[in-house]
């Protein structure tokens, strides 16, 4: 694969803000077709743009962050040098002067009636946070730079420093994080079973089930969501979205404990399904099996890593090869 | 980008922040965290254990930060750096304890009223291409790129939100693009998930 070395990145930002001449279009459309990498881009960048908001939990999140603040000033109070407030400010858990001024008086105004207790000094990461009660003790913040500072960047005003050389460091190949060990939950505290109004006409269509359904299962109806996915399933089969609603269901009884009839949806994913959801079909399947203690587990893991040796799961799959390999 | 836009009332609170004013401090952040929790979403998945933590984290920080803030950029893109900042500190401490992470293939992700099916599914492996390499790539470059595709943020923007010059930003986005193609070519499948060319 060829591709040049300098990429269009101003044609790149003004095809994003729709602002491309007609020439401008053409040399962008003439580079798009030798270079993957701007097509990737040009691409991810209007699926994160199309992603939802998420509104409903900032009130809370405001809340116990302004509840976290710092309540006590440093001893020094002398305001240190740009270059330091960079190197500190956040993740050294520097309190600034206006935020230790402004945490007691901002928690009043939002009614807490009792300050959050802060670690003393030496500080965390970052100061320590009102957090939800369910939640295990965090990590502390933002990790320590794991070297120092000698970026291009004397004059970052927060953040994480940058290794040492960024050009030597390169990509590194590293195996992604593993799937999930079993259909367990997660650390998260189970979510609120709330009822959501889900309305499907009184003929409905593919579409019109697969959003009723995606309502409520995000909403927390999982049995409606159940249902929903069954019925569009069983009524639109030959549909698109019949074939994610295998894929989905499949996970959703994997996470609700029902790897058998979980299985059976991925099966059923994979028989005949787009290339794009194989991959993950594959791995789940290889988790239901597993959770199942079927013993084709292991080749469900090895088709896995077989038809998608790079595959995000990757190494997940390999760990349960060897756990899985006779002695 | 809607979401972060920059507005006088974001820049008028948060000079008056940064000088001691709460109310304007209150405000401020009321103003800037929808645009913070979904930047910790959009990096981490709307699955991971750690997205509220970030948002939350990422939120005192900036109250922390104001008097630092020169107004080289907006409130909100001063804003979402930081929780940029966290949210891939945060997927670095995840790969390092090797905990569960399938965000990538997050089922949330593969929904919407708008686009068919398989087209959010295709969309939600691209997000998940670039949220793995972001947990790959040194910190500057991740930060950049987070900051261009993830955020939207222009040439310049960037430039402003990470206070280096503009050859920088380009550098850095030139290294993250060469690790893109790598993982591209070495995984051709990935280019199923493009749309034609145009």
């Amino acid at each position: 694969m060829t591709a040049p070395d300098l990429h269009p990145e101003e044609l790149l930002d003004r095809a994003a803000s729709g602002a491309l001449s007609v020439d401008e279009r053409a040399r962008l459309d003439a580079h798009l077709a030798v270079c993957p990498a701007c097509r990737f881009e040009l691409q991810a960048r209007a699926d994160f743009a199309a992603l939802p908001d998420v509104a409903p939990q900032v009130d809370d999140l405001v809340t116990r962050a302004l509840a976290g603040l710092p309540q006590r000033a440093p001893p020094v109070r002398r305001r240190p040098p740009v270059a330091m407030v960079a190197a500190t400010l956040v993740l050294v858990g520097f309190s600034s002067l206006a935020a230790l001024r402004l945490a007691p008086a901002l928690a009043a105004m939002l009614g807490l009636s009792r300050p959050v207790s802060v670690a003393p000094s030496p500080p965390p990461a970052v100061a320590p946070v009102a957090r939800r009660p369910a939640r295990p003790p965090p990590e502390a913040g933002l990790p320590p730079p794991e070297a120092p500072a000698s970026d291009d960047a004397p004059q970052r005003v927060v953040g994480v420093e940058p290794p040492l050389n960024e050009h030597a460091a390169g990509p590194q190949r590293k195996s992604p994080p593993p799937l999930s060990p079993s259909p367990t939950p997660t650390t998260q505290p189970p979510l609120p079973l709330i009822s959501v109004p889900v309305t499907v006409d009184e003929q409905p269509t593919a579409d019109a089930l697969f959003r009723a359904a995606t309502r409520a299962r995000t909403g927390g109806n999982r049995e409606e969501a159940e249902r929903l996915y069954r019925e569009l399933a069983a009524r639109f089969p030959a549909s698109e979205q019949a074939v994610v609603a295998h894929a989905v269901l499949g996970r959703l009884l994997l996470d609700l404990g029902r790897p058998a009839e979980g299985l059976r949806e991925l099966e059923a994913t994979l028989d005949g399904g787009p290339s794009a959801l194989r991959e993950d079909a594959l791995a789940h399947r290889a988790l239901a099996l597993d959770a199942m203690n079927d013993p084709r587990a292991g080749a469900a893991w090895g088709q896995l890593l077989a038809e998608f040796p790079e595959s995000i799961h990757a190494r997940r799959a390999r760990e349960r090869l060897e756990a899985l390999s006779p002695p | 980008m809607a979401l972060l836009a920059a507005t006088p009332t974001a820049q008028t609170l948060a000079e008056q922040a940064s000088s001691g004013d709460t109310r304007a401090a209150a405000q401020l952040l009321r103003l800037l965290a929808p645009g913070m929790l979904r930047t910790a979403h959009a990096l981490l998945g709307r699955a991971h254990p750690d997205v509220d933590d970030v948002a939350q984290q990422s939120m005192i920080a900036l109250v922390q930060a104001l008097p630092s803030f020169r107004g080289e950029c907006t409130p909100a893109h001063f804003a979402n750096s930081i929780t940029t900042r966290f949210a891939l500190a945060a997927r670095r401490r995840q790969a390092t304890r090797s905990a569960r992470t399938d965000d990538a293939v997050e089922v949330d992700g593969l929904f919407s009223e708008v686009r068919s099916a398989v087209d959010h599914v295709l969309a939600e492996r691209r997000r998940a291409v670039i949220q793995e390499l972001l947990g790959t790539l040194p910190e500057v470059q991740a930060e950049t790129l987070a900051l261009r595709v993830v955020l939207g943020l222009s040439l310049g923007e960037v430039a402003a939100a990470t206070q280096v010059p503009l050859n920088t930003v380009r550098s850095r986005i030139r290294l993250a693009k060469e690790a893109l193609m790598a993982r591209i070519e070495a995984d051709p499948a990935l280019l199923e998930l493009l749309e034609p060319t145009p």
